[in-house]
């Protein structure tokens, strides 16, 4: 309890999951010393942050329970062990586990078929029949979509960043090799950032949010 | 192999669910080992009922390690194991509406053998018989008002306070936001303390 001299009359009080956050010890060092410097001078939030202690430590004294002593052999006599090699659990690891993630990894899969499709399209002129609403429709789509590769591809190639690689290319391994060392590293570092990205999206928020 | 397979009680839970992946029973045991006890307990807390706790402890082993290949590392492995138990627990509550609270053995049993068999002995090791005994009245108070909690809350305390799981992890085991979590934990220890008043708690 405080000291009778330290006892104020208090008309406001801390809100209750304040003091159970005290009582659990989990407020940031800032709020914890306000908030024991107000339950320091008031009674009744120090009473009620003693209370929570008291139920605190009660429940975290309670014992465990273990089951019966045949209950890891009568689990295990259950449990198919898995008899596949390292690999075929690798190639199941990566594998999508669920209907959405094969439709993306379908429509991944298909991604970069569709440009080289439009191309072929375009160059054949064939497709779809060419009087048609689909036709004219696949026809604007094939050379919209060229026009986008080959233009896209045009102004990087003409772009700083192009030449930067191709210099850095050729100053660390000479000649020509430069260009298509830098054009491999390009391609290698596209899919490992997408990669990277998707793994951090996927990790979950931290587990950790009380600072001390 | 055999030289590690030695040391797997200092191994990580992710390294023994490797192990285990690969079909080391000395990685499944291993896991039995670590998880047994406070899985049973969350459930028996739970359910009130040994045989079925046991059932349902039972039962959520064994889904974990048939598919122990589908275990995602992102998570911890006590979440995942957690999160089965209580999603079986709740789902068997919600079949039986359980009504009341018996610490005093399976509400199934019929003789005084079946009720024997099935109660719980709480004991501690270092008390003489007398503070035994008021701590075991104490405990079985304290038990007795966790089981007049609603489920979910019963859920969170037990998860927050007995088996000292970050609010964070309760969140994913429950798989509800962080916010419902803090509020089931207020309110249940708010009805905690209200049936626990008379006692010295």
């Amino acid at each position: 309890m405080p000291d009778e001299e330290t006892v104020t009359n208090e008309t406001t009080h801390l809100p209750p999951w304040t003091l159970e956050e005290l009582a659990e010890d989990s407020l940031s060092h800032a709020e914890k010393g306000l908030a024991l410097e107000h339950v320091r001078r008031c009674t009744r939030c120090h009473a009620e942050v003693e209370a929570h202690r008291a139920l605190f430590s009660a429940l975290a004294s309670l014992p465990s329970f273990d089951p019966s002593p045949g209950f890891a052999d009568a689990v295990m006599q259950r449990v198919t062990l898995p008899v596949a090699a390292p690999a075929a659990v690798l190639k199941r690891r990566w594998l999508p586990k669920t209907r959405r993630g094969w439709m993306t990894a379908g429509v991944g899969a298909m991604a970069p078929l569709l440009p080289l499709w439009a191309l072929l399209s375009w160059v054949t002129g064939s497709g779809a029949a060419a009087g048609s609403m689909p036709g004219r429709a696949w026809a604007w789509f094939a050379g919209a979509a060229w026009s986008l590769i080959v233009r896209g591809a045009a102004a990087f190639v003409g772009s700083t960043t192009w030449q930067w690689l191709v210099t850095t290319g050729n100053d660390l391994i000479g000649g020509t090799r430069g260009l298509s060392v830098a054009a491999v590293l390009f391609a290698i570092a596209v899919p490992v950032s997408a990669w990277a990205m998707v793994r951090l999206l996927r990790t979950p928020v931290g587990m950790t949010t009380h600072a001390h | 192999m055999a030289t590690s397979e030695l040391n797997a009680t200092t191994l990580t839970d992710h390294d023994l669910v490797v192990r285990a992946q690969k079909g080391s029973e000395k990685a499944y045991r291993e896991l039995l080992g670590r998880y047994q006890r406070p899985v049973f307990s969350l459930i028996y807390r739970m359910v009130r009922d040994r045989e079925q706790a046991e059932d349902l402890a039972q039962e959520t082993f064994v889904r974990v390690f048939n598919n122990i290949d589908r275990y995602d590392p992102a998570y911890k492995f006590s979440s995942w194991i957690f999160k089965i138990a209580t999603n079986l627990t709740i789902d068997w509550i919600r079949r039986k509406e359980l009504p009341t609270v018996s610490i005093d053995g399976s509400r199934y049993a019929t003789s005084n053998d079946e009720i024997e068999a099935s109660t719980i002995t709480v004991e501690s090791g270092d008390e003489n018989p007398e503070e035994l005994l008021v701590s075991r009245e104490l405990g079985d108070q304290i038990e007795a008002a966790i089981g007049k909690l609603r489920p979910e809350y019963r859920q969170a305390i037990v998860l927050r306070h007995i088996d000292d799981r970050p609010y964070e992890e309760i969140a994913q085991i429950m798989a509800l936001p962080l916010g419902t979590v803090k509020t089931y934990i207020h309110r249940g220890r708010k009805e905690l303390q209200e049936m626990l008043a008379h006692t010295r708690v």
